[in-house]
């Protein structure tokens, strides 16, 4: 069972897009469509603001609502532990798009749908996914659920989504409420 | 070689950016079936404090899109249009080639080669000597003495602060080092978009987690603010006052270093006198610094409280405060800071200068060049005031400009343009059609650094070398400076004296070849660290100042400056206000995006993408103008005006405003700047010793008509 996750780390992503060109870089999709976006939050008021950025993709959910709605089974879970995008069996319903809690689906102009691929071909040769190799302030890992966290920091407990038990933790200051 | 593992067809070439960016990171090319398919970081190599891996940011990530960039030139291309109209016809390299020498010849023929403006600047930085500035300077080296450029656009008052106090360039420590600081301070500086160094905001996360606390003084809560425990927001332009307050309470509660000062450095005595108010009769309390900067007495005591107890303390002061009008005192004030607290020479301190430390600059062999110098320099935030105030003996005829998008980036880009119009041919050698481009009368197409040879040293923090070969084909029929200005050096007579027989190549792999300890790992991998311990600057002269003496009259750390008075500002580091801003008006803040490397990477529709360009105004300033957040504002001085969606925020001081350098001038039809070049709105004001001024600009704000 893979049990590992997408652990982001809030405390330290300094929104610099950079995990996003890399995924823009790998993936060869046209230039408005992005896999990986960075959700920015800006909170309070002058003098005293704060601003957190959240990275966001497919989180290849245990319990992936896309993958129950999906009429054509081209959205599945598979071996590996990531929802598998079957390109040639999908239709471009977009059904998957509307039902995932994180946006992270797009329907593409040629009509097939595009998310996340958790870069299983990177795991494979030995190497981090491209995204988490990217950043650098290496606020990213893609780690076993139960590694141990930075010094200073805790799970962030509300989890948008968390019915479909998306394969992410986001981690903050506990000082600081970033729901 | 490379530890990682690799498909069969695949090839990973290490190759580093050439941008004028602060820093000099690790890139790898990857090409399969010998086609370039993607832009990838070493793997494999776990990060040490010593030798960490250099990420690149998203800038050199971004690399692939730049290549096949719709701006791209993609042959010679001849004026057929009004200047700026973008009208041109394609023409032949020899064509082209031929009537740049013509020009040139007809311009020798006249008698004086100072007609011609040898435009430069850091659009392809790094390689040394054959590509971009360098290679054009180069070039007239051998022709003979033109009108160069020069002032120091990036650091001129860093710099004068580090030769008055220092005695010359300071030699920096590794970045690594912050990670002993047990407090850090961004003072004006923003590294998680400027980094200046790679892995500078990396450094002050990984402080924080040890238990560093880490301050931001800035005019705007920057994405460095995320890493930070404290914003203290600050009208722009009054740092050196705040700085002057701290100092008091370092002396007033007894946290001043006495015995660093006594040992290390001179004239403290004098600073103390105008801190303590004993030569003014102004005492620089936190009540005195409130009312200048805006920062409450308290957050100041508590400041100094800080920077007078917690040690070691990194005091690492930006760039941006020092181009203004008072520019000088900031830098300055920033080193007598970081004397008082005893950080220089200290592992997790800091001398508070540029940061360069020693080694990063590695010697390689160059290229030889000819015997002329420029007949005359004109400034860089100036030079198109001078060409059109007809003055100039001989007038500029002629302007070459090659790495550098000289319309976008000197100060006052409407002027800038007049000036290129009123000069009888400009030639623009550009991988895009750039502003500066679009008003040249030839535009010759230039390859991108992955489509040549490079061989490039660090920026200044760490110590590498990268070298590279082309990995993909020239886009079109794009040739290298190199190339092109050997071509020009055929006809004028000089292709031998300007080659010394060797192609791009050959002189790669000779300046690899001769790169001291660097060599055998530059040639074999592409890549070479020198580093092999972390290097803590100053510690020598810290430890024993008889022993190592600075290069200063004394041999210590100069707090008061007979140079500085020289130059036209007070001995000290001394408040000096500017001007202040007119009724009406706002403060106009135009730092460095994390997208580009000053107008370089504006034609990358990836990077664009990440964040729209748009004027940050405060929340206060805009529910004053009714402006609402993406709504379009007209924003405008006596030098020009832009429109551009404003953003609307809580994250900047009330009073100012900013709008990131970098983007291109885009005219519409009644001469409104569409594209938000920052220096559309920026003016020729400098600082008494001739530092540019772009963040002493003013402008008003409106909502945009419907």
């Amino acid at each position: 069972m893979n049990d590992q996750v997408f652990t982001i780390d809030l405390a330290r992503c300094i929104g610099c897009g950079t995990c996003s060109i890399a995924c823009k870089d790998r993936t060869r999709l046209p230039d408005d469509v992005d896999l990986l976006q960075i959700e920015t939050t800006e909170r309070g008021a002058y003098p005293a603001p704060s601003v957190t950025h959240r990275v966001i993709h497919c989180f290849h959910c245990a319990q992936a609502p896309c993958v129950d709605v999906c009429p054509v089974d081209a959205l599945t879970h598979a071996a590996d532990g990531f929802v598998a995008l079957d390109e040639d069996a999908c239709t471009g319903c977009g059904r998957c798009v509307d039902t995932c809690p994180f946006s992270a689906v797009t329907v593409l102009p040629d009509a097939t749908a595009a998310k996340c691929d958790g870069c299983g071909d990177e795991l494979a040769e030995g190497r981090e996914p491209t995204c988490v190799r990217a950043c650098p302030m290496r606020a990213l890992s893609y780690a076993p659920a139960s590694a141990p966290l930075p010094p200073g920091r805790v799970r962030e407990v509300e989890i948008r989504g968390a019915e479909a038990a998306p394969r992410v933790c986001y981690l903050q200051r506990p000082s600081t409420s970033h729901s | 070689m490379t530890t990682e593992a690799t498909t069969q067809d695949e090839e990973r070439i290490p190759f580093s950016c050439c941008l004028d960016c602060g820093s000099r990171c690790e890139l790898v090319a990857v090409k399969r079936g010998g086609k370039l398919v993607r832009i990838d970081t070493p793997a494999g190599r776990p990060d040490t404090a010593v030798l960490p891996r250099l990420v690149p940011c998203a800038r050199g990530r971004a690399h692939r899109r730049l290549l096949s960039a719709s701006e791209r030139v993609l042959h010679p291309l001849r004026r057929t249009g009004p200047r700026g109209t973008g009208e041109f016809e394609e023409v032949s390299w020899d064509t082209a080639l031929n009537l740049v020498a013509e020009n040139l010849t007809a311009i020798q023929t006249e008698g004086s080669t100072e007609a011609v403006l040898c435009g430069t600047g850091a659009g392809a930085a790094g390689s040394p000597g054959f590509s971009g500035g360098g290679a054009l300077r180069r070039f007239f080296s051998f022709w003979g003495p033109i009108t160069g450029l020069g002032g120091n656009m990036s650091f001129h008052s860093v710099g004068l602060a580090e030769n008055w106090m220092y005695g010359g360039t300071v030699d920096a420590s590794d970045r690594a080092t912050l990670q002993e600081s047990r407090l850090i301070v961004l003072w004006g500086n923003n590294p998680a978009e400027t980094h200046m160094g790679p892995n500078t905001e990396f450094f002050i996360a990984e402080a924080r987690d040890r238990g560093a606390k880490v301050i931001v003084i800035d005019a705007r809560y920057t994405d460095s603010g995320v890493l930070a425990d404290e914003w203290i927001p600050i009208r722009p332009g009054t740092d050196v006052a705040l700085a002057a307050a701290v100092a008091f309470e370092l002396e007033h509660n007894e946290w001043v270093d006495r015995q660093f000062l006594a040992r290390c450095t001179t004239g403290y005595d004098a600073y103390r006198d105008y801190v303590l108010g004993v030569s003014d009769g102004v005492a620089k309390t936190p009540e005195w610094a409130q009312d200048i900067t805006d920062v409450p007495a308290d957050t100041i005591r508590s400041l100094a409280r800080d920077l007078g107890t917690l040690k070691p303390t990194a005091i690492l002061p930006g760039w941006g405060p020092q181009r203004t009008l008072n520019g000088e005192q900031f830098p300055r004030a920033m080193i007598t800071l970081a004397c008082m607290t005893g950080s220089v020479g200290v592992h997790g301190g800091g001398a508070a200068g540029l940061g360069f430390r020693k080694g990063a600059v590695f010697p390689m062999p160059g290229m030889r060049s000819g015997p002329h110098g420029a007949g005359r320099t004109l400034h860089n935030a100036t030079w198109a005031a001078d060409v059109l105030s007809g003055d100039l003996q001989p007038p500029v005829k002629m302007v070459y400009a090659a790495g550098t998008n000289i319309v976008n980036r000197s100060p006052n880009t409407r002027t800038n343009i007049d000036a290129l119009r009123q000069c009888e041919f400009v030639v623009v050698n550009e991988p895009y059609m750039t502003p500066t481009a679009r008003e040249a009368d030839l535009v010759l197409p230039i390859a991108l650094n992955l489509e040549r040879w490079e061989i490039l040293r660090s920026w200044g923090h760490n110590a590498h070398g990268f070298m590279s070969p082309p990995v993909t084909e020239p886009a079109g029929e794009a040739k290298t400076d190199y190339w092109v200005f050997s071509q020009l050096a055929r006809r004028l007579g000089f292709f031998e004296e300007y080659t010394q027989g060797r192609d791009e190549e050959e002189w790669v792999q000779h300046m690899a070849a001769g790169a001291g300890p660097a060599a055998e790992a530059l040639l074999r991998d592409g890549v070479a660290r020198l580093d092999r311990e972390l290097h803590v600057g100053l510690a020598d002269f810290r430890i024993d100042p008889e022993a190592h003496p600075l290069p200063t009259p004394s041999g210590r750390i100069e707090l008061v400056n007979p140079a500085a008075e020289e130059a036209g500002v007070p001995a000290i580091a001394s408040y000096e206000p500017q001007p202040t801003v007119p009724p009406g008006c706002l403060r106009l803040l135009t730092p460095h995006s994390r997208l580009r490397a000053n107008s370089v990477l504006h034609a990358n529709a990836w990077l664009q993408r990440l964040e729209p360009h748009a004027l940050w105004i405060s929340a206060q300033d805009a529910a004053e103008r009714e402006i609402n957040n993406g709504e379009e504002v007209v924003v405008r001085n006596e030098n020009g005006t832009v429109v551009v969606p404003a953003k609307v925020t809580e994250r900047i001081t009330p009073g100012v405003v900013c709008l990131y350098q970098g983007t291109w001038y885009e005219p519409d039809e009644t001469g409104v700047d569409r594209g938000g070049c920052a220096n559309t709105l920026t003016g020729h004001g400098l600082s008494p010793s001739n530092g540019i001024a772009t963040h002493s600009a003013c402008v008003t704000v409106r909502r945009a008509e419907s």
